[in-house]
């Protein structure tokens, strides 16, 4: 490209979610010339419909941009994206390890919230130059000096260092992208030395097979290059390199410090584990890079098919979603009450909702899946530690010594007017407060352990709903406490039903149960016959209720000009309703299985 | 063969929030409309053979038609169709105005009135918007039920938003009152995309409620000698109604003017529904038929079980074999013999019925045979 690498400037914008990375991200591309507005609607914004409508990134888009600063100079920008949400955290430090800074994006009319500073502190890890930078100062009754003074208090950035701009409106661009090119450093690395560049994206296209980015650390990759990838040890020619423009450019070759894409022939995505390093088959760099440990699976549940939708379809969705998303695993399960389906694990509860959506939107499937939980250790008389993704797998209770649930380190940001609801919230949600501190006038972080199996029913909407929506919540997994939790059963007619088995803290057990079957009891429908839903701890029942059967079902006036009408109400009655599933004789739908997250 | 002949009247006064029939406001020029795409009709050539002994005039608001329009009526299908009268319903709204007619309907040879009441209770009424209070509408059938009638038929709903058991209570002793030969009872369907859909989901109505208004009308009008004899449908022995009976029993009709439905052996059709284009498809002598289904041997012997099980009488399955030269016990015999086994069916002396108890849970019985 004729930019030496002095001029070369890697970088990501992160931030906390719709603090307005996208849009920022979307004025690079713009500005720069590199897509008109138009084709930026078109192309750019994040490829696949869910992203658009929910308003987060999902996977990360890179693109390669050019430059030409005040100075006259041309400079090149690889702007590497972040996903925005905290399901993603583990793929944000991923793609941070192939930059030399970042822009810290602070929405001036919200602050700093959770996830500005986790985003920040990985940031600060991958030894990353930070650009703070106040967004959305064209909004009216914002208060600019709070946002300084949460930055400079809670990530210890000098105020003097933060750029004001508008996204939206453009103010404050021109004086950022000089910002990028005057503080943040241009990539190190030795062009003489043998090859050694980061894999630290990777995707599935249907033409094209895998496709990998890579951020070349030393030496250069060209065209028909013979390749190693050092953790899995396969060897592979480079059939394409190039740049995201954003659409690929070829290019031949990729330099020290360079961004770009990288198509080897690779089949599954499997094979291309992002953190590998690429170096050159016959002179290989002594040392690959630290690499990253695997996305760790934190939420589970279990997922069927419903309606006219059956197992292979369902087995044929998920193997083809994996290839986009190395981050969702699952393995077969089958279900006494569901039959065949999958028990699959996620990186978070908003992970699970989108593998949920995309299954049902991508591939017409029509589903069941049950109420989501987390992975317990559990040691039994034999001593042997198992880790149990399913409560219904939980060995009886005569058999467990210690039963372990994993433990969260969470970070909530909120304004002080909140405190009262939420630290009701968190006690009942088993948190242990390990630090609260104003952060700035009427702001507060507190800083709790939690266990997650508690994050996950609901925990979110209500800290949400009881903050007016200014809570932010952040966490990571720091490991497994023991915990006095115990399996909660729900029986239908008398029977079990293992899709709708829970673990819960043995003290919270009646409650969630009554919780629980008043809860089923209002979203299961009337039936034929009258339906008895009991909780239970072992042989203990804790709670009942009963659906009454149902007393009219019936077409009241049929005419002869109704024949056509009438048949039809019949017909869809007989091909049964979407998102039921019948166990036994009772019709359960979706709600049922997931009525836990409405119990309060 | 015989067979029955149904004329569908467009218009009403006012449309009703809830009601998903095919009708329009009236006005002049449509009604000209239709008076002259029903003679197209009506002159139109058709399936021959048919004699046609129930005429039924429905709607819409047939009680707009003054006598001398409904004698117009009559003379235009006496004139092309092979008819033996028994029966010739009007369907009629209780409004004041129209009671005045009485006598000039029976002259043209109306021989049965059913009036489309659907309560008695003031506070319904107003939440169904019907065009009447109830002193009108008490009125008015008492003054039908002088004029000499063969048969006199109420029509009552239920199942309405904010109905209450004394509300019911109301609508039934005030139609008593009467001494109707017939009546009707309905439950209030939602029917998705009317007006009143809105009104059911904000106020939706107790399933315990209805069918226990169902059960006291039904004990009440049983015990007043009204007999059931269909899932909505009550009458003093000898007054069923005879055209409608035809539905329920499977049996021919042809049906005039736009949306009407025809069923004759073999097949069965609806007509465009849309006032103008039934009538710019007549006057380009074009088809009118829409939703044509060819009737197979075993669709027509489902859908003959289907309807005839609305019957408190059942089906014959004897005479089903030798009408539609289908087995149904071959076709549907395990699914009969579960419903029975359950309870839900009755199979006795060759009849096939659903015991009256299980009206009310009717529809899971029958889609088991669609």
């Amino acid at each position: 490209m004729g930019v030496p690498m002095k001029n070369i400037r890697n970088f990501s914008i992160i931030a906390h979610v719709d603090h307005g990375k996208s849009t920022l991200a979307d004025r690079f591309i713009e500005l720069t010339g590199a897509l008109s507005a138009r084709e930026l609607k078109e192309q750019v914004l994040d490829t696949m419909d869910l992203e658009r409508e929910r308003g987060i990134t999902i996977k990360a888009q890179t693109v390669r941009l050019t430059y030409k600063s005040l100075s006259g100079e041309d400079y090149i920008f690889d702007l590497i994206d972040t996903p925005g949400h905290v399901d993603f955290s583990y793929e944000v430090s991923r793609s941070l390890a192939a930059c030399d800074g970042a822009l810290l994006v602070i929405d001036a009319s919200q602050g700093v919230e959770a996830q500005t500073l986790a985003n920040a502190y990985l940031a600060i890890q991958n030894d990353l130059v930070l650009v703070p930078v106040i967004n959305k100062i064209d909004l009216p009754q914002i208060q600019i000096e709070d946002s300084l003074e949460q930055m400079e208090h809670v990530i210890g950035l000098p105020r003097s260092e933060a750029l004001l701009v508008s996204a939206k409106t453009g103010q404050g661009l021109p004086e950022l992208f000089e910002a990028v090119v005057k503080r943040i450093p241009p990539p190190k690395g030795s062009p003489e030395a043998p090859l050694k560049a980061l894999l630290f994206d990777s995707w599935f296209d249907s033409y094209r097979g895998v496709i990998v980015l890579i951020r070349v650390v030393d030496g250069e990759l060209r065209t028909g290059d013979k390749i190693v990838l050092m953790a899995s040890g396969a060897e592979y020619e480079a059939e394409e390199v190039g740049y995201l423009m954003p659409k690929p450019v070829k290019s031949g070759v990729l330099q020290t410090g360079d961004v770009g894409y990288l198509i080897a022939g690779i089949k599954k995505l499997s094979d291309a584990r992002i953190g590998d390093t690429v170096t050159h088959r016959n002179r290989p760099t002594e040392k690959p890079l630290p690499g990253f440990k695997d996305a760790k699976s934190m939420v589970f549940c279990g997922i069927f098919p419903a309606g006219e939708s059956n197992i292979e379809e369902l087995r044929d969705a998920m193997e083809k979603l994996r290839l986009n998303d190395a981050s969702l695993q699952y393995e077969p399960e089958n279900s006494p009450a569901l039959g065949l389906g999958f028990r699959a694990g996620f990186l978070g509860l908003l992970h699970r909702e989108i593998v949920q959506e995309r299954l049902e939107r991508e591939f017409g499937l029509t589903l069941i899946t049950t109420a989501p939980s987390v992975g317990y250790r559990v040691t039994t008389q034999t001593g042997e530690t198992v880790e149990i993704h399913n409560p219904a797998g939980m060995p009886d209770s005569s058999n467990v010594t210690v039963i372990e649930e994993p433990v969260i380190d969470a970070v909530i940001l909120t304004p002080d007017r909140y405190l009262g609801g939420l630290f009701k919230l968190l006690e009942e949600r088993r948190g242990v407060q390990k630090k609260m501190e104003y952060i700035g006038p009427g702001r507060v972080l507190l800083a709790y352990t939690l266990p997650l199996n508690e994050v996950v029913f609901d925990f979110y909407n209500q800290l949400k709903q009881l903050s007016q929506g200014y809570a932010s919540l952040d966490y990571e997994f720091v490991g497994y406490r023991e915990g006095p939790l115990v399996k909660l059963d729900i029986l239908i007619n008398g029977e079990a039903v293992d899709a709708l088995s829970l673990i819960v803290h043995e003290d919270k057990a009646q409650a969630i149960g009554r919780g629980l079957v008043e809860r089923m009891r209002k979203v299961i429908p009337r039936q034929q016959y009258e339906v008895a839903l009991q909780a239970a701890i072992g042989k203990r029942i804790i709670a009942r209720e009963t659906v009454k059967p149902f007393r009219k079902d019936v077409l009241a006036k049929l005419y002869g000009g109704d024949y056509t009408r009438k048949m039809k109400v019949l017909e869809k009655q007989k091909a049964g309703k979407k998102r039921m599933r019948r166990v036994g004789k009772v019709d359960i739908p979706q709600e049922a299985f997931l009525a836990i997250l409405e119990v309060k | 063969m015989r067979a029955g002949l149904y004329i569908h009247f467009p218009f009403c006064a006012a449309k009703c929030p809830y009601c998903h029939f095919s009708s329009l406001p009236w006005d002049e020029t449509s009604y000209r409309t239709w008076r002259q795409g029903l003679e197209r009709e009506a002159a139109a050539p058709r399936e021959a053979g048919y004699e046609f002994d129930t005429v039924y005039l429905g709607g819409g608001t047939p009680s707009l038609l003054g006598p001398d329009e409904v004698v117009w009526v009559r003379e235009l299908v006496q004139a092309h169709f092979f008819l033996k009268i028994e029966e010739f319903t009007l369907e009629a709204n209780p409004v004041a105005s129209r009671t005045n007619f009485f006598g000039g309907w029976r002259e043209a040879g109306v021989t049965r009135l059913s009036v489309g009441v659907q309560s008695f209770d003031e506070a319904v009424l107003r939440t169904l918007g019907r065009p009447y209070t109830a002193e009108e509408a008490l009125r008015f059938c008492r003054t039908g039920r002088r004029a000499g009638f063969d048969a006199l038929s109420i029509d009552l709903m239920i199942g309405i938003p904010g109905e209450t058991p004394a509300a019911v209570e109301r609508s039934l002793d005030t139609a008593l009152g009467l001494e109707p030969d017939h009546v009707s009872v309905y439950i209030l369907e939602n029917v998705e995309g009317l007006p009143f859909e809105e009104l059911l989901v904000r106020h939706p109505v107790d399933e315990d409620a209805v069918v226990d208004a169902y059960d006291r009308i039904r004990d009440a009008l049983e015990a007043a000698g009204l007999r059931q004899y269909e899932i909505s449908n009550f009458a003093r022995l000898g007054k069923e109604c005879r055209h409608n009976l035809k539905y329920w029993r499977y049996e021919p009709f042809i049906g005039l003017g736009p949306s009407a439905g025809s069923h004759l052996p073999g097949r069965r059709w609806c007509n465009k529904t849309c006032l103008d284009d039934w009538a710019d498809a007549l006057s380009r002598n074009e088809t009118i038929r829409e939703d044509v289904v060819e009737l197979t041997p075993s669709l027509a012997a489902r859908e003959a079980l289907v309807f005839g099980l609305r019957l408190v009488e059942g089906v014959d399955l004897g005479a089903f074999t030798e009408r539609f030269n289908v087995d149904i016990m071959a076709l549907f015999g395990r699914e009969i013999n579960e419903l029975v086994a359950e309870g839900l069916l009755v199979l006795s002396a060759g009849r096939l019925r659903i015991p009256s108890r299980n009206f009310l849970v009717s529809n899971r019985i029958l889609a088991k045979f669609v």
